[in-house]
């Protein structure tokens, strides 16, 4: 299971395949408050990203696989840095 | 050689002789819709066909595309044709062909063809731009004019400050060119299984990584998290022909720039940095610049008259730059390279010596200062670029010309109207038939005229003829053959398809591609194939949950076999699926009222399993519930049969099924027997005649209304030729005392078949029968005689 859900936080591990991407979304707007924790997550697939990057829910540590940390993680941390 | 590209060759010879014919045409008479349609759907063709063969003929790809581009712009009024753009086009043509040779004769194209296709490209897509910036005036200039700095795309501005600054020092860094690919994803994408992140992480060297998208997010409760709406912008430092070749499947959603990162000294840009090397490297990356700018500039497309323009400035530039290097060798060197390049009309001379400097530079003074030496990227982008320009210069393009003229040699393969081979095929089945009245000619003069000597130099002469016939007949017989490959070669793409639709693990194997048969019998297998695979496919391979559940590796396995045996061809499909259940097939059978009762309980398990071929035992709901093979597996038999082949199925229920088609190796010549009936002739395959007897018409008895005779001790039913074929009453004035007939066992029966007479047996080829009389079930073909009479053969199953 790629992805575990509690009631504060949403934990991504490995590969995160495109079928999460729905339940993670619905998740994320049931939980307002809910963190998604990515420390563990290896890749996750566009769909994935997208819920990230278009819902920006609070993150947890910076994750350990070197793109994710390098590429990724300071745009899901910065706001306002998507162009239009 | 794969018989695919062998294919692929006589048709792209054929397309490249109806594009060039096409701009010629286009020349005379610009703006004329058709012709342009038609380059532009042979260049079309051209590209998809190639694409097969990738990455061999990425380079004919790349340029047929590009000349698809510019002709579909023309095509659409955006540009105008010109005498300008047919040059270039045909050029690239006869270099097209010449890869096509190459690759024909080598099996490779030679290793300049991938960066010369780039500059073609390059030089085709150029009137694209020049159009856009004819458009835009402000930017004609620097399209025109000889430019070494190439621009970042314009998208870079909307980088983050980190990543506009990061690829900036990156740029200083390496003193070289970027690329820079902006991705949109199909919004679709999802749906067909990509996963653009995934590919944009497989670049290596990444210098900075964005997304962005084309429109604000939408609140939560409207995003479709399966409609991709991001874009990616990647920076890295990978050469533009390693990105081009990752993307090659969104060819047409990426936008692939090589840019440098930072103005040359002499752009009015100033570099936004301070430099951090020292002074002394930083004079000698100025150096570097400038003479890589030359080669940039070299690379550039350059009409003849503007050469002196582009030469002379070079020169004193390249002359000053010696000087104050103190390389005086150098300086000597210039002079003969500049006569040279002169004389020869190519730059490949200052080209060389260019290369040299600037490995000299990076090479003798790199270790030192990490500024000059260039990296694994950047060696490569220099390289490629420096190869780019080969096309462009005269003397190459020279090449390609003469190149072109030679082709047409080259070609050993005919191509020929299947008619004229039918055509050929006729004139030899008539050979034989007329060479066969040759021994009765010998028998006419030994019996008739009495001249036995006569006789036997005729039989001996017979002989040979009969030896060259036979010849004929198989070397005719050779030309129609064609290897299975060509139909199973489709398999692998739509395996892979359909599983991919079905969430499907399958391993697709193929053996025995090069067993050939009739070109009519590979063409016909080619639907009950694909009917047949794409039936294992649906429902004789589970979905991997359900073969792991049942102890199997999750991969299915379909195997095609192709093989012959003796004068068949046999072709099995095995699946390691499921099987077929014989007693559901029975239970659905009986249902359908296609067996009876006693069937049901008759029937062994193999009968069973081969209803599922009966016409109308398939029906579209019955997928879901039974084994499922069954649409239209009536259509498979019945194709099979027609052309004279058999269909069987093999299941173990559980381990996988197994179907068997034997077919015909060629629709070769065919022996009947010659029947006269109510003044017209038939044929009767001989292979169902017994054989024939003459009875006196007095032992004629009838049992229950039908006629009969006792032949040795057996009974034997009558069958009248002239009632079945309703050829009308018989002559009241027969005077005929004994009946001709024939016993034929065409369904496990013996029947006499009464005629009016025998004549003797001939080899014809048999044709099916076309139009109207295709309705004609009593007939299986129709056969041209050797004296110019047709022939109709009796299909004696539907006869009787």
């Amino acid at each position: 299971m790629p992805v575990t859900y509690t009631d504060q936080e949403a934990i991504l591990t490995a590969t995160v395949a495109i079928e999460e991407a729905e339940t993670l979304l619905a998740w994320l707007k049931e939980h307002g408050q809910g963190s998604v924790n990515v420390q563990g997550c290896q890749h996750l697939h566009t769909a994935v990203l997208q819920v990230l990057l278009a819902l920006r829910p609070p993150l947890g540590e910076p994750p350990t696989d070197p793109f994710l940390k390098e590429h990724v993680w300071p745009l899901l941390q910065s706001d306002g840095e998507m162009a239009g | 050689m794969n018989p695919l590209f062998v294919m692929f060759m006589t048709e792209a010879r054929d397309l490249l002789e109806e594009i060039s014919k096409g701009l010629l045409d286009l020349e005379t008479k610009p703006g004329d819709i058709p012709t342009m349609n038609g380059i532009f759907r042979a260049l079309h063709t051209l590209k998809g066909s190639s694409g097969l063969f990738e990455p061999d003929l990425d380079s004919v790809r790349r340029v047929a595309h590009a000349g698809e581009d510019l002709l579909d712009a023309v095509r659409n009024g955006r540009l105008a044709f010109t005498s300008e753009m047919a040059d270039p086009l045909l050029d690239s043509l006869d270099a097209v062909g010449h890869w096509l040779e190459e690759m024909n004769d080598h099996g490779a194209v030679s290793a300049e063809a991938d960066a010369d296709s780039h500059a073609m490209a390059a030089i085709l897509r150029n009137f694209l731009h020049q159009k856009a910036t004819d458009n835009a005036t402000q930017e004609s200039d620097a399209k025109v004019a000889p430019k070494a700095y190439l621009p970042a795309p314009s998208w870079l501005t909307r980088l983050p400050e980190r990543l506009q600054t990061l690829i900036q020092t990156r740029g200083e860094e390496t003193l070289d060119t970027l690329v820079a690919v902006y991705y949109t994803p199909d919004p679709q994408c999802f749906f067909t299984g990509d996963d653009p992140f995934y590919l944009i992480r497989q670049i290596p060297q990444l210098v900075a990584f964005h997304v962005e998208t084309s429109t604000p997010w939408p609140p939560a409760d409207q995003l479709d998290p399966f409609v991709c709406a991001v874009r990616f912008l990647v920076v890295t430092e990978t050469p533009r022909e390693e990105i081009a070749k990752l993307f090659r499947y969104v060819e047409e959603q990426t936008e692939i720039t090589l840019f440098n990162p930072v103005a040359p000294a002499m752009h009015p840009e100033p570099v936004a940095k301070p430099v951090t090397a020292k002074p002394v490297a930083g004079e000698e990356a100025m150096v570097l610049r400038i003479v890589q700018a030359q080669q940039e500039i070299l690379t550039l497309p350059c009409p003849p008259a503007e050469w002196e323009y582009r030469l002379l400035p070079m020169e004193q530039l390249l002359r000053a730059l010696f000087t104050r290097r103190n390389l005086p060798q150098l300086l000597e060197a210039l002079h003969p390279v500049m006569a040279e390049v002169r004389a020869t009309l190519s730059f490949a001379p200052l080209r060389t010596l260019l290369a040299s400097l600037i490995q000299d530079f990076s090479g003798s003074e790199a270790s030192p200062s990490p500024v000059v030496a260039p990296s694994p990227g950047a060696k490569g982008v220099a390289g490629s670029r420096e190869r780019e320009s080969d096309a462009d210069s005269p003397a190459e393009a020279a090449v390609y010309k003469r190149r072109a003229e030679d082709t047409s040699q080259k070609d050993k393969t005919l191509r020929i109207d299947q008619n004229r081979i039918d055509q050929l095929l006729d004139l030899v089945g008539e050979l034989v038939v007329a060479k066969n009245s040759v021994p009765f000619l010998a028998q006419r003069a030994d019996r008739h005229y009495g001249v036995k000597p006569l006789a036997r130099e005729i039989l001996e002469f017979f002989g040979v003829i009969n030896r060259l016939t036979d010849e004929l007949q198989s070397s005719i017989m050779q030309v129609r053959l064609m290897p299975v490959s060509t139909i199973f070669d489709r398999f692998p793409r739509l395996v892979r398809d359909i599983s991919r639709k079905l969430d499907k693990k399958i391993n697709l194997e193929m053996e025995g591609g090069t067993t050939a048969a009739d070109k009519n019998i590979v063409e016909m297998l080619s639907d009950p194939l694909i009917h047949l695979v794409r039936n294992s496919l649906d429902h004789g391979i589970e979905l991997p949950a359900v073969r792991v559940a049942a102890g199997k590796d999750p991969h299915g396995e379909i195997k095609l076999i192709a093989c012959q045996q003796s004068d068949r061809v046999v072709i099995e499909i095995h699946d390691n699926g499921k099987g077929i259940d014989p007693e559901i097939i029975k239970k659905k059978a009986y249902e359908k009222g296609i067996i009876t009762e006693d069937q049901l309980e008759s029937l062994s398990d193999h009968e069973a399993i081969q209803l599922i071929f009966v016409a109308g035992f398939s029906t579209a709901e019955q997928i879901s519930d039974l084994s499922g093979r069954g649409v239209g597996m009536d259509v498979v038999r019945s194709a099979v049969e027609h052309v004279g082949g058999s269909v069987v199925v093999f299941s173990t229920l559980g381990e996988g099924s197994r179907v068997r088609l034997e077919l015909p190796m060629t629709m070769a010549i065919s022996r009947v027997m010659l029947i006269e009936q109510s003044d017209s002739l038939f044929g009767v395959p001989l292979s169902m005649v017994a054989e024939t007897v003459r009875i006196p018409r007095s032992v004629v008895q009838t049992i229950k209304d039908r006629e009969v005779i006792v032949l040795r001790g057996k009974i034997l039913p009558l069958v009248r030729l002239r009632e079945r074929l309703q050829l009308g009453p018989e002559p009241v004035d027969s005077t005929q005392r004994e009946l001709a007939v024939l016993v034929v066992n065409p369904a496990g029966e013996e029947i006499g078949l009464v005629v009016d007479n025998f004549q003797k047996g001939v080899d014809i080829v048999i044709k099916p029968l076309e139009g109207i009389l295709s309705a004609l079930s009593v007939y299986s073909g129709g056969a041209l005689l050797g004296d110019g009479r047709v022939l109709l053969v009796l299909n004696l199953k539907e006869l009787i």
